[in-house]
């Protein structure tokens, strides 16, 4: 009977303590609360941590040096963060307790398209500026939203650079292979490419997509193998990038350029593969060579916030790194502009944006996604991660073609 | 069947503990008033417990009360989030209407792959369900009118009136609910409950069991794809990953195990501790709350493996419960 009772109570108790408000994070005093659902877990945690080294350093600059100013009055900041597990439905409800429970004033995007998608939408039923730098499929910015704006080049321009690259080398490439996860970035992203490869006279021999969970992709290699591209493209993420490498080594399989969508600019994809890494290719959407002259009230140059990253993390800077920076840019001249944490003022402060920043010009279209920033061509060299392309940005010239396996 | 042979099937009858139920029936009042004082966030984790509650009925009622244990459920809660999906882009924009069809499609469906699959029995009937839901997330992730693998965005009510999806799952919920309720102590759940004891044995007596079991399954089918017909306007934005999630699959089960296989209480139950639990964990526990959310899971199984329901029904107090745990080690 007392056992009866206790479990009933329990019920009760669970229910009143799901209930019960929980206390708003931002304490008395002047704080302006952003809230993300990142990627701390799942499938994507490595570049949720980088989104996450991206958001805090610019919370510690900001704080360092004397917070934000609105209307004359001067705010710290704070950023209240949950675990979205990779889930594109978790991440949703998450941004809805940030919104609800913790009172955030504005939000960061989580990392991925997926996730940004189902958080725009809460955003925008919530009337809540969001911001975020890891969403680049354009059907996020297809649906009239108004109060989601993204940092980033759309998905459709991660893979031309590369294209653009190998067709102007010696011997020009012609033919061109893409593999792809089934998710909607990497599926915009393939098409993209495809679109590109196309329209400036290469054929595409090959091109299939395998489930984004997928852990072995070594059929997909063996067909991509019988039609000898020149170029080998993947859309993916890092583990894509790392399983598809392993696979066209092992099954020796050589073109003149191997490039990635997301992958080699992570540093784990170096450290992972080692001399494998050498000699490819990846779209980014920054790296620490691009030359923009930022405007005051962060680190003006792409080389300083590289060396910020480098001597607080560790490592060195990724672009998932300086997008998210950069969606938090957006909100501190956004906020600045607007002179209030009123979030309509601020949509619309952020809708007129116009400013550049270490990470390049952020501006954003009707859509509200930035289609202003060009994409750069990283690729491994000796292990270092060097920009080839374009040209007026790079600090180095692209190894072509690639080396067999081994001799790398 | 005489009253003790029940008592031993189900626990303290066919539709399980009734101090439980009745336990149950008040908490769903008590939900009804969720949206009143808790708008927003609250609304949405009750909404999702519902969610989960209506899915675990369903799954009780071919996995607890007929003995099939289904890991394919998940099927029809894909299926019926994207009837919604369909419906919402050719302009439909009514939940009661969501809800019809994803029922009708649903039965349709269980009763078809049904037909074959149903002839299975034990682990072959599992693995059987599994590949069922892998290839409708399949096929759907490779349909382009269905959004293939972008999913599809499904236009929602403005925030003042959002609480039209709470109070449509809820209905749901209490739908499953009452709907396992009456069909366990109708002829229909006698039958079921014959088929899991002694399938064999029900044939002898005159039970069709293909027929039966096809029924179970259309009915289990149509509670969780009544959860998604809900789930995907309330969400907004559907897609394979989302509609088809292992978390989707396997949580009902779960739910149902840990509050009571086999009764009218457990699933709900099960839904409230584990969605609940899960959510309580990710507030205070930021980067380990899968950890905490698994080493439950295992507690729960090891010191009630008879589910919680059981604890209702159970005479004698912590001494009996200890000597009920040393009989199942045993």
């Amino acid at each position: 009977m007392k056992l009866r009772v206790t479990a009933a109570l329990g019920a009760l108790a669970l229910c009143a303590s799901l209930a019960a408000p929980s206390a708003p994070v931002s304490a008395a005093g002047d704080v302006i609360v952003f809230g993300s659902p990142v990627s701390l877990t799942g499938n994507l945690t490595k570049e949720g941590h980088l989104t996450q080294e991206g958001y805090d350093l610019w919370k510690n600059y900001v704080n360092a040096h004397g917070g934000i100013k609105v209307a004359g009055k001067s705010y710290k900041v704070e950023i209240k963060y949950y675990d979205d597990e990779s889930k594109n439905d978790t991440s949703a409800q998450l941004a809805e307790r940030l919104i609800d429970q913790d009172h955030v004033n504005f939000l960061l995007g989580p990392y991925g398209s997926g996730t940004s998608f189902t958080v725009a939408q809460i955003a925008e039923r919530k009337k809540i500026p969001m911001v975020e730098g890891n969403g680049a499929a354009e059907k996020i910015f297809n649906q009239g939203f108004k109060y989601t704006f993204g940092v980033l080049s759309p998905a459709k321009r991660y893979l031309e650079g590369i294209l653009e690259m190998a067709r102007a080398q010696k011997p020009a490439a012609q033919t061109v292979a893409i593999t792809a996860a089934s998710d909607a970035f990497s599926q915009e992203v393939a098409a993209g490419a495809a679109a590109y490869a196309t329209s400036h006279g290469m054929k595409v021999v090959y091109s299939n997509k395998y489930p984004d969970t997928a852990t072995d992709v070594s059929s997909i290699i063996s067909a991509l193998k019988q039609t000898n591209p020149d170029v080998i493209l993947n859309a993916g993420h890092l583990q894509d990038a790392l399983l598809v490498q392993k696979g066209l080594k092992e099954q020796n399989v050589l073109a003149k350029a191997y490039g990635y969508s997301v992958g080699p600019d992570t540093p784990d994809f170096a450290n992972a593969l080692g001399k494998d890494a050498n000699g490819v290719f990846g779209g980014a959407q920054w790296s620490d060579a691009v030359k923009y002259r930022g405007a005051p009230g962060f680190y003006t140059s792409a080389r300083e916030y590289a060396k910020a990253i480098d001597s607080t993390y560790h490592h060195r800077a990724d672009y998932h790194n300086a997008e998210s920076t950069a969606a938090c840019l957006a909100f501190q001249y956004a906020i600045e502009q607007a002179g209030s944490l009123d979030p309509a003022k601020v949509r619309d402060a952020l809708a007129k944006l116009d400013v550049t920043t270490f990470y390049g010009i952020l501006k954003f279209d009707n859509r509200g996604l930035n289609v202003y920033k060009p994409m750069v061509v990283n690729q491994i060299q000796n292990g270092r991660l060097t920009t080839v392309w374009p040209q007026f940005t790079a600090d180095g010239k692209p190894k072509y073609p690639t080396l067999a396996w081994g001799q790398r | 069947m005489n009253q003790a042979t029940l008592k031993r099937i189900g626990l303290g009858g066919i539709t399980g503990n009734p101090i439980a139920f009745a336990v149950v029936l008040g908490l769903m009042a008590l939900l009804l008033a969720i949206p009143l004082t808790h708008n927003g966030y609250i609304e949405v984790v009750f909404r999702n417990i519902l969610m989960y509650a209506a899915m675990a009925y369903g799954w009780n009622l071919i996995g607890g009360y007929t003995g099939y244990v289904s890991f394919g459920n998940v099927a029809f809660f894909g299926i019926g989030a994207y009837c919604s999906a369909v419906l919402a882009t050719h302009g439909v924009d009514n939940v009661l209407l969501y809800v019809l069809l994803a029922m009708a499609v649903c039965a349709a469906f269980a009763a078809v792959v049904g037909f074959p699959v149903l002839r299975l029995k034990g682990h072959y009937f599992g693995i059987a369900t599994l590949g069922v839901a892998l290839a409708v997330a399949d096929i759907i992730a490779n349909l382009d009118v269905l959004g293939g693998t972008g999913g599809l965005a499904l236009h929602q009510v403005d925030e003042a009136h959002f609480s039209l999806y709470y109070y449509a799952m809820w209905l749901v919920t209490l739908g499953s609910m009452l709907g396992t309720f009456f069909i366990a102590r109708s002829k229909l759940g006698y039958a079921f409950v014959a088929i899991r004891e002694n399938e064999d044995a029900a044939a002898v007596l005159g039970i069709s069991a293909t027929r039966y079991k096809i029924v179970a399954w259309a009915i289990s089918a149509m509670m969780a794809g009544a959860a998604g017909a809900v789930f995907a306007p309330a969400n907004g934005f559907i897609d394979p990953s989302i509609t088809f999630a292992i978390d989707s699959n396997v949580f009902p089960i779960v739910m149902t195990i840990l509050g009571g296989i086999g009764t009218v209480a457990g699933p709900f139950i099960g839904a409230l501790l584990l969605a609940g639990a899960n959510e309580l964990l990710q507030r205070f526990f930021v980067k380990a709350h899968t950890l905490f959310f698994g080493a439950m899971i295992v507690l729960i199984v090891l010191l009630l493996p008879r589910g919680l329901v059981w604890l209702f029904g159970l005479r004698g107090g912590v001494r009996a419960w200890l000597k009920s745990l040393a009989v199942y080690k045993a």
